[in-house]
């Protein structure tokens, strides 16, 4: 059991990242990016072609992928979300799946479709009471902590953190208090890319980078945004751990490879019985 | 409080939505220091009025001055940092934020005049608020109506407006708390600054007020001092609801 809840934890802070990033975004813009499962497979490819083709220490290409992410997600924003932002949720969530689809092929374009893995050192894994952690899953321990706490310092003790409270709280207020919601917004898209990318070096590091790495991910980052609460985007990190703990507690009653079965389960129960989730405030509509 | 007024003039306003003018070449001057009150029934075209003036609405045709200063190009953000407060009827607080935080960012993206420090500031604006001293640490959206209107006004005050824009200021609240706003608002007016208000309730609104402008239909009817609109009964019978 204690090693299931450790391989649990690990799978929830994996999905931590990209569902604060899915819930930062819906916060601000109101709709909920369906091509953050690309920001996380464009965030792996780029942290190994700096790792493996340039050489490069895994941690500097890890932080080379996570500004290369935020700043593609800031220039996706100019290109394509910023035309329509007086539309619908609806119109700009058809338009995030056109970017996934475009980001997918450009990364099958340059870099194939076999799955690849960084180049880091082999080490034995480390044992607490017949627990077994391995390397990876205490970098993602630290690396999603790390993330997380500084998103919370800068979320509650900064004038930007005030910022993209305010404009997720009352945009038209927030405008008539002399925020410039276009730059809250700039930055909501380069934390949402940079933290989805830093979750594509941690999956990749934890398995294997593909192509469709962030298709994978697709339904549990979404369950895990929705279960916590997608506008509230601290909630949506305890929604994350609390799907990946479920997943894999399943493991005990299914088959392994039916968890993604749990995802499904219980994001169509929360759609129909509580769709602002388990932390969330309650004005998303059904 | 040592806050030196702006005036507030529109010239031949015309504004509405999806190119369809509301607003009808409106035309009027809020004098430095003074209060100004925008009455009229229903649909007349005052929440039009406020949100042109803030810059929620673009004109299709006309100016706005803050005294010399064409502001009219500006959007929301830079007229208040031009100095003009805002204080919407509905959801005018962050309600998940703190009382606090709602008047930290009041200041945190305008740029004060003359630079103060936060805390002092803070005092002197909860000393025309003291009702909301003890609620600092409380999110606002568990305050009550009043009160939240009072964190509204405390948080466009913080920067020292040269001119406070209120959308129906007592809308919602009870009689004694509308009185008690109308109150504070003479106070405000008092520290100098240029008071624009819309107002449901003719006779607080007019009655706390230096000069009025009756709209209907998206045009000025009448404008003048406060006492003598109050006073010419074919306006109120017409126009006011007999108030």
């Amino acid at each position: 059991m204690g090693q299931l809840l450790v391989n649990g934890l690990t799978t929830g802070l994996i999905l931590a990242l990209p569902a604060l990033a899915l819930a930062l975004s819906f916060s601000v813009l109101r709709f909920a990016n369906y091509a953050i499962g690309s920001y996380v497979t464009v965030g792996a490819f780029v942290t190994w072609w700096a790792n493996v083709a340039l050489a490069l220490p895994f941690w500097v290409a890890a932080i080379i992928g996570s500004v290369a992410v935020a700043s593609l997600a800031v220039s996706i924003d100019a290109l394509v979300y910023r035309h329509m932002r007086e539309r619908s949720g609806l119109t700009l969530l058809v338009a995030s799946m056109g970017v996934a689809i475009a980001l997918e092929n450009v990364v099958r374009l340059f870099a194939g479709n076999s799955p690849r893995s960084f180049d880091v050192p082999v080490a034995r894994p480390q044992r607490f009471f017949d627990i077994r952690v391995n390397q990876e899953q205490l970098i993602i321990l630290i690396t999603v902590l790390g993330a997380l706490i500084l998103v919370w310092l800068v979320f509650r003790f900064t004038r930007l953190g005030r910022a993209m409270r305010a404009v997720a709280d009352n945009a038209a207020l927030a405008s008539v208090r002399g925020i410039a919601r276009g730059r809250v917004i700039a930055v909501v898209w380069a934390l949402s890319g940079g933290l989805s990318a830093l979750a594509g070096v941690l999956i990749g590091l934890d398995t294997s980078i593909e192509p469709q790495m962030g298709w994978n991910y697709l339904l549990p980052i979404f369950t895990a945004a929705i279960l916590g609460g997608i506008a509230s985007p601290m909630a949506a990190v305890a929604g994350a751990l609390v799907l990946g703990m479920a997943e894999e507690v399943s493991t005990l009653f299914l088959p392994p490879h039916y968890r993604m079965i749990v995802a499904f389960v219980i994001m169509a129960a929360l759609l129909m019985l509580r769709p602002w989730g388990l932390f969330g405030t309650k004005w998303v509509q059904r | 409080m040592s806050v030196t007024a702006k005036s507030l003039t529109a010239t031949g306003l015309v504004a509405g939505y999806g190119g369809q003018p509301v607003l009808r070449g409106v035309s009027f001057t809020a004098h430095a220091g003074e209060i100004l009150t925008v009455v009229g029934p229903n649909g007349s075209g005052k929440s039009t009025l406020i949100k042109t003036v803030l810059g929620l609405i673009r004109p299709i045709e006309g100016r706005i001055l803050l005294d010399e200063e064409d502001i009219t190009p500006l959007s929301p953000s830079q007229r208040a940092n031009a100095g003009i407060g805002y204080v919407p009827q509905e959801a005018n607080v962050f309600p998940n934020m703190t009382v606090l935080e709602n008047l930290r960012l009041g200041v945190d993206f305008i740029q004060q005049r003359p630079a103060k420090r936060f805390d002092r500031r803070l005092e002197e604006v909860l000393d025309l608020f003291p009702e909301i001293r003890p609620k600092l640490s409380t999110r606002a959206g568990l305050l009550s109506g009043g009160q939240r209107q009072m964190v509204a006004m405390a948080s466009a005050l913080m920067p020292e407006p040269f001119l406070l824009a209120l959308d129906e200021p007592s809308a919602g609240l009870s009689p004694r708390n509308a009185e008690l706003l109308f109150k504070i608002i003479s106070r405000i007016a008092r520290t100098g600054v240029t008071l624009f208000l819309i107002e449901q309730n003719t006779r607080l609104g007019l009655g706390a007020s230096d000069t009025g402008l009756v709209l209907v239909s998206g045009e000025v009817k009448l404008s003048g001092t406060a006492s003598d609109i109050l006073g010419n009964p074919a306006i109120r019978r017409l126009y006011l609801g007999g108030a």
